[in-house]
């Protein structure tokens, strides 16, 4: 293959190359030897340059933009351009004849893209001619070979054009630099460009009309003999002083299918091609096929006078060239040049062409014609130049017809009119008044008559035209139509961003026949036509609609969540109660989607049911219902909120439960082993709820319980049998607790709660580390609570560990310093030793929240270690002061305790009182009353007491010995030794009581001499029961 | 024959990714641009430009090159008119010194208007514009100076080749590859394909 496609080493000359190879040579996939080859082949071949360039335009629509881009737009340093524009050099010294040339040149005449015209004088027959060169900046070794066959195309083409209109070539040449050079009839005159250009000696539309009737004339000569020109425009048509066309420029031609006549060609080029100029486009699509040599498949013209075909590279034919004279023709008639056309798609060019006409009162019929000769699809243009030449001949003659008949008749009347004038003298008054009437009426009846007629003919004429540039119109604003409802049908049942995609793009193609529509009698497709418009912008409005409600839904998806994840936050005692703030939340987030209490449930049930969110509406709605039946049961709000879940979730089974619910029933009144109450999370989640509310946990463990097996992977569910498991239902049972927890947290990664009760539950089992790693996670993603880090200094602390649980309070109070924080940390700094600075945050605690238990009890505490007894006091007394409120009675017992040993028995006494009605279950409060009263050595009230101390706790062995030590110290011996027997008789107490009872027998002995005389250590051994050996 | 994925279609895999960003990049300004000529507030031009975008975002995996020619800048000036429509009736009460009138949109959404043809020529010089600035530094320097010589400035290969100093072959090639680079780049934008080595037919 490769060495068939060897090209021949002189100028150029070899075969043509396959568009697969040059396409792998632009691609550097080619081996080096045939690479030279083809670099050195391209140098001379235009056909093989174009195949390249059109490779690599593509099919980019928009190439020509690329032209229109001002440098300044590109980066300044891509740009860089040196020396002056080569486009506007100019050189005198064009034009070097050989010496021994016939010509002199004379002037420059004209100057194009690419070429220069000089005038010129062959000295052989001493007349002037036109010397066509190529410009200097164009001209080298290469291009010049390139001219060469351009210039010999034109030559031979209009050689065998013998025709009036088409400028004749005399001969070929070469310059001294080898460049070629042709000569040709000299022509005075102007370009049609220029001389339509210039408005002051603007000629008459009719020789206009004549002058383009003339170009018709030149080029269906042309088509007769198979030529077609491919480049007609303005500026490649002269128009000679005295009116003459000459048609120029035949260097794009070709012949239409008939090969033979195609004449020996010495340059052993195989198709025509023109340079790239300011305004000529020119490529190839595909490889010229030698068997086929006029085939399809190359782009030439000018933009503008180009037909589409001719612009994608299609089959040429002589309708091509019928497009190029319409836009002549539009040019003529309008003014309107035809570039500015250029860029407009089909159908939006026929448009134009239509206002551009319609704005120029052009004539109908040429109107019509100028439509025709522009319509982009060939068949329906007239098909060849001999026929639109046959068109504005009719014309130019009808418009003669017209004007000769309009001149007869006025040439007639006036005769009329004159011969009249004559005759009134010889006629009397009379007999005038009847003539001139009888006169009149012939004259007026025959020119009504003729006049008549022309206008007839002429209406006639310009409503053929009407009929069907109707039909047309009609045409085209049926397939936009059609074009539209597709698009509108498609956008049904899409999501709504597809939809709004599709409905533009409906009306896209409606907006195409907006402007007509209105213009057309037929009134059921101006009315289909409407009808669809109207529907599609009523389907944008509601699309944009239902896009808003999409935004509005996302945001209350977001503010659900947050709600959600926050109600598995701990409280913030400093915040209004969760229930309120959450209630509050709800509100506002449903008013945002239209839902309050001023709106009917029904309507809320159509809002729903379009709703793409309604587990999240319906999650929301149950969680604001629960909240508003805490705070405000039986409220309008409460009421409005049960009617709209009922309405919204109108299951018949969840309605009964929904019933029993709000009857306040008790958990075994519920059906909670009823499939259908474990089937549907809805049920679930509503019965729990309301089991929660019952505090009633162990029912509400089993119920879920049940309920996870249907539904293991339900966020909800596993939350609460992890609380449940971890908090509620003792006993406590972290491991339980931590695997539901680890559930959650496979479902929701990153929800705070859940990583506070992992970590928790991992402290609870002893395991710090993963306690620790799941603190600074949840830090991580709940920065602003300190939750976390409290945790794990209450547990250090809990160890004794003062020193990493203090690290872990600063952290938290740095995190946020709540009451809660501040009363661990402070504490724990005064258990640590470092008291002053202790007290300060627990006193600027309590400062900024007075009222705080954990800080009024951390205070207490404080005091308590510090042995501030005054300070303890009013701690205390602040303690039970608060309402809802109740105290840990350790801490009152240490309280009583240390008040009564550091010698405040009176000021004991309230504390363990309240000791003892907080944990009636212990005898310590009532022993430490009998105590005070001991302190106080009123032995009598103390053994009172301590009696029904006995009494109170059969089964407890301390009031029994504290009785017999009391009747010891009032000398009872016996009634004390009798106590102490019962005593000894239990064998876990049997080794104290022998021993006291050697005490009591020792000082019953002693009694006479010796009085009451008590032992302190045992005294104080009564006192703290605990510390017993 | 290499087919690379477009700017387009790789904006549409990811909003986060950095062709989305160009995307971005190239259309803000040509849309705010667009509206600061027409003398639209500065406050409405940001917000349009973002509801334009944030448009596009949402439903720029819907848009589907229909073969027509334009269809993206098309598509984008519904868009465009689209939202600035529902920016004026959102702020019905607020802009009154803008002179982007109903008029001027109901123009804009006419495909044969003059706004139309300036909004479809602004529309392409610009893009190509942008694309050529975003593939210049994939090219060496010479390669991108003979693409701009040959297209932007149309000068012959013959000129380029002698004053670049290589051979016209190279200018092709040169000219080949970015062109190549550039549609597949904007394909859809800019409504192109790019060349099949079986050609038409």
């Amino acid at each position: 293959m490769e060495s068939e496609q060897q090209p021949r080493p002189e100028l150029g000359h070899g075969p043509h190359f396959t568009q697969e190879q040059l396409q792998q040579f632009l691609n550097d996939q080619t081996p080096a030897p045939l690479s030279e080859a083809i670099e050195s082949h391209i140098d001379h071949c235009t056909d093989c340059q174009s195949i390249m360039d059109r490779l690599a335009e593509g099919s980019l629509a928009v190439v020509d933009q690329l032209r229109c881009i001002e440098p300044g737009m590109l980066d300044a340093e891509t740009t860089t351009r040196k020396g002056p524009d080569p486009r506007y050099t100019t050189d005198d010294d064009e034009v070097a004849l050989r010496p021994d040339s016939p010509f002199q040149l004379q002037k420059l005449i004209a100057r194009g893209g690419m070429g220069a015209v000089y005038l010129a004088t062959d000295q052989r027959l001493q007349r002037q001619v036109a010397i066509k060169v190529i410009r200097q900046e164009f001209r080298d070794q290469r291009e010049n070979a390139r001219m060469k066959q351009r210039f010999l195309r034109e030559a031979t083409i209009s050689g065998q054009l013998q025709h009036p209109g088409i400028v004749p070539i005399h001969e070929l040449g070469q310059l001294k630099d080898q460049s070629p050079f042709i000569v040709m009839k000299l022509i005075r005159g102007q370009t049609l460009s220029e001389l339509l250009r210039n408005q002051s000696d603007r000629f008459e539309q009719r020789q206009l009309l004549e002058i383009f009737r003339q170009i018709c004339n030149a080029i269906s000569y042309a088509h007769s003999r198979n030529v077609i020109h491919r480049d007609l425009k303005p500026k490649n048509i002269m128009i000679g002083d005295f009116g003459e066309v000459q048609i120029m420029d035949w260097g794009l031609a070709k012949y239409q299918s008939d090969e033979s006549q195609l004449p020996n060609d010495p340059f052993n080029f195989r198709e025509p091609f023109t340079a790239t100029t300011d305004e000529t486009i020119s490529g190839s699509s595909e490889q010229t096929n030698p068997g086929e040599l006029t085939r399809a498949g190359y782009v030439i013209g000018t933009p503008g006078y180009m037909s589409p075909e001719q612009a994608v590279g299609h089959q040429v034919d002589t309708r091509s060239d019928v497009f190029a004279l319409g836009a002549i023709l539009l040019q003529i008639l309008t003014g309107t040049t035809p570039n500015r056309l250029a860029n407009s798609s089909d159908g939006n060019r026929l448009n134009e062409v239509q206002s551009h006409l319609h704005k120029s009162d052009t004539d109908p019929l040429l109107a019509q014609l100028v439509r025709e000769c522009l319509d982009p699809n060939p068949d329906r243009r007239p098909q060849s130049a001999k026929e639109l030449n046959d068109k504005i001949s009719d014309f130019l003659n009808l418009a003669d017809e017209r004007l000769r008949k309009a001149e007869i008749q006025k040439a007639e009347a006036e005769a009329q009119f004159d011969a009249e004038r004559k005759r009134q003298t010889q006629f009397t008054w009379f007999s005038i008044a009847i003539s001139i009437f009888l006169l009149l009426a012939l004259v007026s009846s025959l020119l009504f008559l003729t006049e008549r007629n022309a206008r007839l003919s002429a209406k006639l004429e310009v409503e053929t035209a009407e009929i069907a540039e109707a039909r047309s119109t009609e045409n085209r604003i049926q397939n936009n139509y059609l074009e539209a409802s597709d698009f509108f049908g498609r956008a049904t049942n899409e999501p709504i961003a597809q939809q709004v995609s599709l409905l533009n793009q409906a009306l896209i193609a409606l907006s195409r026949s907006n402007s007509e529509v209105d213009e057309i009698e037929n009134r059921d497709l101006q009315n289909r036509f409407k009808d669809l418009k109207r529907k599609i912008e009523d389907r944008v409005f509601q699309a944009n609609q239902r896009e808003l409600q999409e935004q509005r839904e996302t945001r209350f998806v977001i503010g659900h969540q947050k709600i959600y994840s926050q109600s598995k936050m701990p409280n913030d005692s400093m915040e209004m109660t969760a229930s309120a703030k959450v209630e509050q939340d709800y509100r506002s987030l449903f008013q945002e989607l239209g839902i309050g209490p001023t709106v009917d449930p029904t309507q809320i049930k159509t809002l729903y049911h379009q709703s793409a969110i309604q587990n999240e509406v319906f999650d929301g709605l149950t969680v604001w219902y629960r909240q508003t039946r805490l705070l405000e049961p039986e409220s309008e709000k409460n009421l409005w909120l049960r009617n709209v879940i009922r309405a919204v979730d109108p299951d018949p089974f969840r309605n009964e439960l929904r019933d029993l619910i709000e009857q306040n029933v008790t958990a075994s009144e519920l059906p909670l082993d009823d499939p259908r109450a474990l089937e549907s999370v809805r049920s679930v989640i509503l019965l729990a709820s309301h089991l929660i509310n019952l505090d009633a946990f162990s029912d509400q463990e089993n119920f879920l319980t049940a309920a996870h097996r249907y539904h293991p992977d339900n966020f909800e569910i596993n939350w609460q049998l992890g609380t449940l498991a971890q908090v509620q239902v003792k006993p406590k049972r972290p491991e339980k607790a931590l695997r539901h927890y680890l559930a959650c947290l496979a479902l929701e990664p990153d929800n705070p709660g859940v990583l506070l009760n992992v970590s928790r539950c991992h402290l609870e089992l002893d395991e710090e580390e993963e306690g620790i790693a799941f603190a600074e996670k949840f830090q991580k993603v709940a920065p602003d609570y300190s939750d976390a880090y409290h945790n794990l200094a209450t547990y250090f602390f809990e160890l004794q560990d003062i020193r990493t649980a203090t690290k872990y309070g600063k952290k938290a109070y740095d995190v946020r310093p709540t009451s809660q924080v501040s009363a661990l940390y402070g504490l724990m700094l005064v258990a640590g030793g470092r008291r002053s600075k202790g007290f300060k945050i627990l006193k600027e605690g309590l400062l900024a929240d007075p009222n705080s238990p954990s800080l009024l009890e951390a205070s207490c505490r404080a005091f308590l270690i510090a042995r501030k007894l005054d300070d303890t006091i009013e701690m205390a007394d602040r303690l039970l002061a608060l309402p809802q409120y109740s105290i840990d009675p350790n801490l009152l017992g240490s309280v009583s305790y240390t008040l009564l040993d550091y010698g405040k028995p009176v000021e004991s006494k309230p504390y363990f009182e309240r000791w003892k009605k907080l944990a009636p279950e212990i005898p310590d409060p009532s022993l430490g009353l009998v105590k005070i009263e001991i302190v106080r050595q009123d032995y009598d009230a103390a053994e009172q007491l301590c009696r029904q101390a006995v009494r109170d706790f059969p089964n407890n062995s301390q009031p029994r010995f504290l009785l017999a030590q009391l009747l010891m110290k009032s000398e009872k011996f016996d009634q004390s030794l009798e106590v102490l027997k019962g005593l000894a008789e239990d064998e876990d107490q049997s080794y104290k009581a022998l021993r006291l009872i050697k005490q009591v027998q020792k000082a019953k002995q002693e009694s006479a001499p010796l009085g009451n005389e008590e032992s302190p250590d045992e005294d104080q051994d009564n006192r703290s029961p605990k510390r017993c050996p | 024959m290499e087919t690379s994925v477009s700017l387009l279609n790789r904006a549409k895999v990811s909003r986060n990714s950095d062709a989305w960003k160009r995307i971005v990049e190239i259309y803000e300004p040509l849309i705010g641009n667009w509206l600061r000529k027409r003398s639209v507030a500065e406050r409405d031009v940001l917000d349009i430009t973002q509801d334009v975008l944030y448009a596009l975002s949402t439903s720029l995996n819907d848009f589907e090159h229909n073969g027509r020619r334009g269809a993206f800048r098309n598509w984008l000036r519904f868009i465009t008119v689209n939202r600035a429509r529902r920016h004026w009736q959102k702020n019905k009460n607020q802009s009154t010194d803008s002179s982007l009138t109903e008029e001027l949109l109901e123009q804009l959404e006419d495909p044969n208007s003059d706004l139309t043809r300036q909004w479809d020529e602004e529309h392409d010089r610009y893009v190509l514009a942008r694309i050529i600035q975003l593939i210049t530094p994939d090219f060496d320097p010479k390669v991108m100076e003979a693409f701009q010589r040959v297209t932007i400035h149309g000068q012959s290969p013959a000129q380029v080749a002698q004053q670049l100093d290589i051979s016209k072959g190279q200018v092709y090639k040169y000219k080949y590859r970015v062109m190549q680079r550039m549609i597949s780049e904007a394909k859809e934008i800019i409504d192109a394909e790019v060349t099949s080595p079986s050609g038409k037919e």
